[in-house]
């Protein structure tokens, strides 16, 4: 009834418009740090995943295994976010700043769960297909019928998403732009009274 | 040995992250301890989430989700709400 063969175009489109989604979420959540970070780790992990996928296809019975894979790997880049940041702190300035001031909203929170269910959609993908693999069953309703709709139905969720997300409003990027601005302000002050400075002796002198 | 322990110290470090994350989503999702003690399946007590977000107990993988789920999907009228409520009764 909702097998991939029956809507393929209306599964690979959804599918793969989760990119540009992120691309513009990345756009309007530019000012937001925790946001941006996060955007830009999913966009690195969804670009390695369309490098992979003709190789995923020649892997046949075993293709929800790489599924299970990469939806983890999605789930860890969400989760773990500021172990990454620690990690790259000393690197880039970003990381650092969102190592500093840290935050999890309640968007992402969902975006984990939904990750958890991609996981366990293909976990329990994987067992039918091997089910049938081995004899033990003569048809996989579940791979035909439930899983499509529910992985297309969790890419527009997960859309939703991260387009509230991006328009949200944080706190703590205010905060931290606040000190950068109070920072450069500082900085240019300085600037001004060193020139001042070194104007005065300059008419000292004369 | 040592790569036994290198294990262990990974696997506490995952968990003081998950920790973070958790007292981070609930604070933005407006709920309470006690609140969300009270939607997880099966039910906690406050202590048990404090000591949860202290990282003081490992927080087991299906609470973990419960909470993402419980978090993730709050109304946001609703925290408003509760918003309003708690500022009427402080005045």
């Amino acid at each position: 009834m909702f097998s991939y063969e029956n809507y393929k175009a209306f599964y690979d489109g959804v599918a793969f418009f989760i990119t540009p989604i992120n691309f513009i979420c990345l756009l309007i959540a530019w000012k937001s740090i925790n946001t941006r970070m996060l955007l830009i780790s999913l966009i690195a992990l969804e670009a390695i995943d369309t490098l992979l996928t003709g190789w995923s296809y020649t892997l046949g019975n075993n293709y929800h295994l790489y599924g299970a894979f990469i939806c983890s790997m999605f789930l860890f880049a969400v989760v773990f976010r500021r172990l990454l940041a620690k990690l790259l702190s000393k690197h880039v300035k970003l990381c650092n700043d969102v190592y500093n001031n840290f935050s999890f909203s309640k968007q992402e929170a969902a975006i984990t769960f939904m990750y958890v269910i991609f996981v366990l959609l293909h976990v329990i993908g994987f067992i039918e297909i091997k089910l049938y693999q081995y004899d033990i069953i003569d048809v996989y309703p579940f791979r035909n019928n439930v899983f499509p709709p529910s992985i297309t139905i969790l890419h527009l969720l997960e859309a939703l998403m991260l387009l509230k997300l991006s328009i949200k409003h944080i706190p703590i990027d205010e905060y931290v732009q606040h000190i950068k601005s109070k920072f450069t302000n500082n900085r240019k002050v300085e600037g001004t009274n060193s020139y001042r400075e070194s104007t005065e002796d300059r008419n000292d002198r004369s | 040995m040592k790569f036994k322990a290198l294990i262990i110290n990974a696997i506490k470090l995952l968990w003081l992250e998950i920790s973070i994350v958790t007292k981070s989503m609930r604070l933005d999702s407006g709920l309470s301890q006690c609140e969300l003690g009270k939607r997880l399946l099966p039910s906690v007590n406050e202590s048990t989430i404090s000591a949860w977000e202290e990282g003081e107990e490992p927080i087991p993988v299906y609470q973990f989700i419960m909470i993402c789920f419980v978090c993730g999907f709050t109304s946001e009228k609703k925290t408003k709400q509760q918003l309003k409520n708690q500022r009427t009764d402080k005045k």
